[in-house]
């Protein structure tokens, strides 16, 4: 099988994944949906309920589901940018769950996110300089010196020049911005980020470039990735594991080529069935039309 | 100038689109071409899909054929539909074909439904529109195009409100307002994009279906190979305001002639070939007001040569009904184009 | 694109928060530039006259009363035989200076409690905007004589209430647009990179609700403008012999059957200043466009 070569191959280039880098056990995070007259919650919409996983270093991790499956609560809460009501998160060792500002404020630098879309995830109003080396500002211990040269350093490795630095977001392209983005949530050597859907709002050829780079990342870096998407064939082609998430569950965790060549649940089944075909032979609504072929 | 010149003489060409030109008066760079000559036509029963990337100008095609563009955009051409050219209409007419012989259903249907009206109403309301018939009968043929788009329980869930519905169901909705007045011409501006995986299945299988059921000719605009592959017959890709490339979907898939379309096919993600790393068109779309009149794909393409920068380029036959902007089609291979 | 940028980045350093597209299209606003012009001119105007005026605006001249427009006295004369010129310039400078007191007051108690009202919700966003809402109900010209007939004529007390009058508005632009902004994906970013609430307050909501704020302190001003008339017209603002605006309308009013000339210099004043700042404002709302206001 093609599939099961490819992700074998892949494996053997990945360096060693040691150590968890984020281990979530139990999480539960519930929405108001329902107010009463003095505004007492009656009802509750359950976003996140009990889910537990687990990402590697150097590994990417797809979370996978369909829209309001709860996938990018759950992105949010394991770096606690949502307060979860139940459960543990786990950040590189250390149990951030119940931890002080101050404490956790050190742990965004070792953690962080890449958004879904760039224009939106950009300050409109500030210079890109800032943006990439506001991290560093709000963590601290970073010289004026440090800063400029960690910007300098990250700008050039995701393909951006100089005069980049004093544009703002409206003068760049999609596909520019998700890499300051990148170079953002890297400016601290962070060793785990969460990716929520980070090409979903990118054309088709700019995904690419993106992709690529995150990879080279990776592997530079032995950086985890909670990959979140809703996009099954990019997630083919990237992760490692994927879990499977509905309604704020996971309902299923595996290789990425044991789920994509027999999946357990029906549901993870129907998820794979829905994909649409990468060539017209492949169809199944009809047959391609026959008679129009090549000339 | 016209691609299909043999074809227009056939009965079943539902849509012909000629020489449309789409210019904007923007603030910053005046009058500016959007879509430059572009011409293709949808033969009834026949999907057409018209494949490009934001800054493409398939959106704006689209737009202009319905006449849905602001004040500040200038439309030249022929949109000829049934063999009445729309762009020579008065706007008066314009209404009453709009809606009734073309219709159009578009990316995010929630924001395309009154939130303070039932769909029955809003549905009902199209069918009054067109057709002159007591209220009854239009909320009656409402219904029954509820039923017919698979939402269940139609007599009941028409009297819902578009919030109470899903995205799936809302597309449902806007399919069933599309074919109140049984069209000729459907247009689907993007319709799946902002659903999920397993609805946009749905929502695909239910356009094809009643494109068998009603003869519909459906103009599929989309920039997911993967959807053009799944329901459309011919694909007609857009680069920078212009067709690069037409083609029937088999034969633009093996045979793709042009390398922005090679570059569109092999950025799909695939386990085998993207397993260390996926193939990538460098640079970006160029914005319209630095469109140049020679081959606007140039700058990022390996293949480029001085032929390809000195002057326009005609889209020239390269098989049976396929066509291609390029000047170096038949020198080059595209197999490994773009690969990695 | 190259070419914008290098323009708008001279009158950058004008307005640090606000990038070059917006000031570009502002300038090319003939009918904002031109109402910007105009106004500059009667904040000119109202500093020259403290220094200068063609003729002394306190000097009465009884045998010139009431008097029409001459080479002498080129608007004419009021009541007790003062240059109406003079007066108008003294009051451009009274009445420009009250209405950015007035604006002033409004934006520092309605911004402040507007941005922690928006920022951090909870029971003082309840409180806060209960007695907001309350103050808006109010009608405004009504409450802004009963608080000068609480505190006692005077312009500064006339302007204090009218700075309580246009809070309530500020508070509420503010709140609505701090909130928006605390739940755009960039705070979000921004709080992952460990930021506080100071850095978000100032690098992140500020900036972007400068240019609502803009738009929201030129209405503002016209408020205050014909509130200032209002009052002084009623003898609440400001006391003889001082002039302004409206108190020079409220003699020509008085005088009207012996000249009704006196009564329009300062009316027509009024109103064009009035006119100038609703435009203006109109060309701010305009140039911002979809850059900073709505969600397009």
């Amino acid at each position: 099988m093609p599939d099961t070569t490819a992700t074998a191959a892949r494996t053997d280039t990945r360096q060693n994944t040691g150590d968890p880098a984020l281990i979530i056990e139990g999480l539960t995070k519930s929405y108001p949906a329902r107010r009463n007259l003095i505004g007492r919650v009656t009802e509750t919409v359950d976003a996140v309920r009990g889910v537990s996983l687990e990402v590697r270093r150097g590994e990417t991790l797809a979370l996978v589901g369909e829209s309001g499956a709860g996938k990018s609560t759950v992105g949010r809460l394991a770096l606690r940018l949502i307060e979860p009501d139940a459960g543990t998160i786990k950040v590189l060792g250390e149990d951030i769950t119940a931890m002080g500002r101050s404490d956790l404020r050190k742990v965004r630098g070792r953690a962080t996110m890449i958004f879904q879309d760039p224009f939106k995830s950009l300050n409109p109003r500030a210079p890109i300089r800032y943006s990439i080396a506001e991290p560093m500002f709000s963590q601290g211990g970073y010289s004026a010196a440090d800063r400029d040269k960690r910007v300098a350093a990250l700008l050039d490795r995701v393909g951006l020049t100089a005069h980049h630095l004093d544009r703002y977001p409206y003068e760049m392209s999609g596909g520019q911005l998700q890499r300051v983005a990148i170079a953002r949530a890297l400016v601290t050597d962070p060793e785990i980020v969460v990716c929520d859907e980070p090409v979903a709002a990118l054309d088709m050829s700019i995904r690419s470039h993106v992709v690529n780079l995150l990879r080279e990342l990776q592997k530079e870096r032995n950086l985890a990735y909670l990959f979140i998407s809703h996009d099954m064939s990019l997630v083919r082609v990237i992760a490692d594991r994927i879990a499977v998430m509905k309604r704020g569950e996971i309902i299923e965790c595996n290789d990425a080529a044991t789920l994509f060549a027999d999946p357990t649940h029906e549901y993870s089944r129907t998820l794979l069935s829905a994909i649409p075909a990468a060539h017209p032979s492949l169809r199944t609504f009809r047959p391609a039309p026959a008679g129009r072929t090549v000339g | 100038m016209t691609i299909t010149t043999e074809k227009a003489l056939e009965q079943d060409v539902v849509l012909k689109v000629d020489d449309l030109c789409v210019d904007f008066k923007t603030p910053d760079h005046g009058w500016t071409r959007i879509v430059d000559n572009v011409a293709f036509s949808v033969r009834k029963g026949e999907t057409l899909g018209l494949v490009g990337e934001s800054g493409s100008g398939k959106t704006v095609t689209s737009l202009a054929i319905m006449h849905l563009l602001a004040r500040n955009a200038r439309v030249s051409g022929s949109v000829v539909v049934n063999d009445r050219d729309l762009n020579a209409l008065p706007e008066k007419q314009l209404d009453e074909v709009r809606g009734s012989e073309v219709a159009m259903i578009f990316q995010e249907p929630r924001r395309s439904l009154n939130p303070a009206f039932t769909v029955g109403d809003q549905v009902a309301e199209a069918v009054r529109r067109h057709r002159k018939c007591s209220r009854k009968d239009a909320w009656a043929r409402a219904v029954e195009l509820f039923d017919r788009v698979g939402i269940p329980e139609p007599a009941k869930r028409a009297h819902a409100y578009p919030h109470e519905f899903s995205g799936g169901m809302c597309q449902r909705v806007m399919l069933a307002m599309a074919l109140s007045c049984d069209p000729d011409v459907l247009i689907a501006d993007e319709p799946t994009t902002a659903l999920d995986v397993t609805v946009q299945r749905q929502v695909l299988g239910l356009i094809h279906e009643l494109q068998l059921e009603l003869g519909l000719g459906v103009l599929l605009i989309t920039h997911d190979l993967s959807v053009v592959a799944e329901v459309c017959d011919r694909a007609a890709v857009m680069y920078a305001g212009r067709i690069v490339e037409d083609a029937p979907i088999l034969e633009l898939f093996d045979n793709p002639g042009h390398p922005y379309t090679a570059g569109l096919l092999h950025a799909m993600p695939d386990p085998v070939r993207h397993a260390e790393k996926m193939g990538v068109i460098p640079g970006r779309v160029p914005p319209p007001h630095e469109f140049v009149e020679s081959c606007r794909f140039a700058p990022r393409c390996p293949y480029a040569r001085e032929e390809c920068t000195s002057g326009y380029i005609p889209l020239s036959t390269v098989g049976t009904d396929h066509l291609v902007r390029c000047v170096r089609t038949d020198e080059i291979s595209l197999e490994d184009a773009f690969y990695a | 694109m190259t070419t914008t940028v290098t323009n708008a980045r001279s009158v950058k350093t004008l307005f640090s928060y606000t990038p070059g597209r917006t000031m570009k299209r502002l300038l090319q606003d003939r009918v904002g530039m031109f109402c910007l012009v105009g106004l500059t001119f009667l904040v000119l105007v109202g500093v020259v006259a403290q220094f200068w005026t063609p003729k002394d605006p306190a000097a009465q001249s009884l045998l010139n009363r009431l008097e029409s427009p001459s080479s002498e006295y080129w608007l004419g004369t009021d009541a007790v035989g003062r240059d109406i010129l003079s007066r108008l310039m003294v009051a451009t400078g009274v009445d420009l200076a009250a209405a950015a007191l007035a604006v002033g007051i409004g934006i520092v108690v309605g911004a402040s409690l507007g941005l922690m009202a928006g920022y951090l919700g909870g029971l003082l966003d309840s409180v806060t905007s209960r007695v907001s809402d309350v103050l808006l109900s109010l009608p405004p010209l009504l409450f802004a004589v009963a608080i000068v007939g609480a505190l006692g004529p005077s312009l500064t007390n006339a302007m204090i209430a009218i700075g309580v009058l246009l809070a309530p508005r500020f508070f509420r632009l503010v709140r609505v647009s701090t909130r928006e902004i605390v739940n755009e994906d960039y705070v979000e970013a921004a709080r992952s990179g460990g930021a506080g609430p100071i850095r978000i307050m100032t690098r992140h909501v500020a900036p972007n609700i400068i240019s609502p704020l803009l738009i929201q302190i030129s209405f503002g001003a016209s408020v205050a403008i014909v509130a200032e008339s209002g009052l002084s017209f009623l003898g609440l603002g400001v006391q003889p012999p001082t002039a302004s605006w409206g108190s020079m309308v409220k003699e020509g009013f008085d005088n009207l059957a012996i000249n009704g000339w006196t009564i329009i210099p300062s009316s027509v004043v009024i109103v064009v200043t009035i006119l100038m700042l609703s435009l203006f404002g109109d060309s701010l709302r305009d140039a911002v466009g979809s850059q900073g206001g709505s969600k397009a």
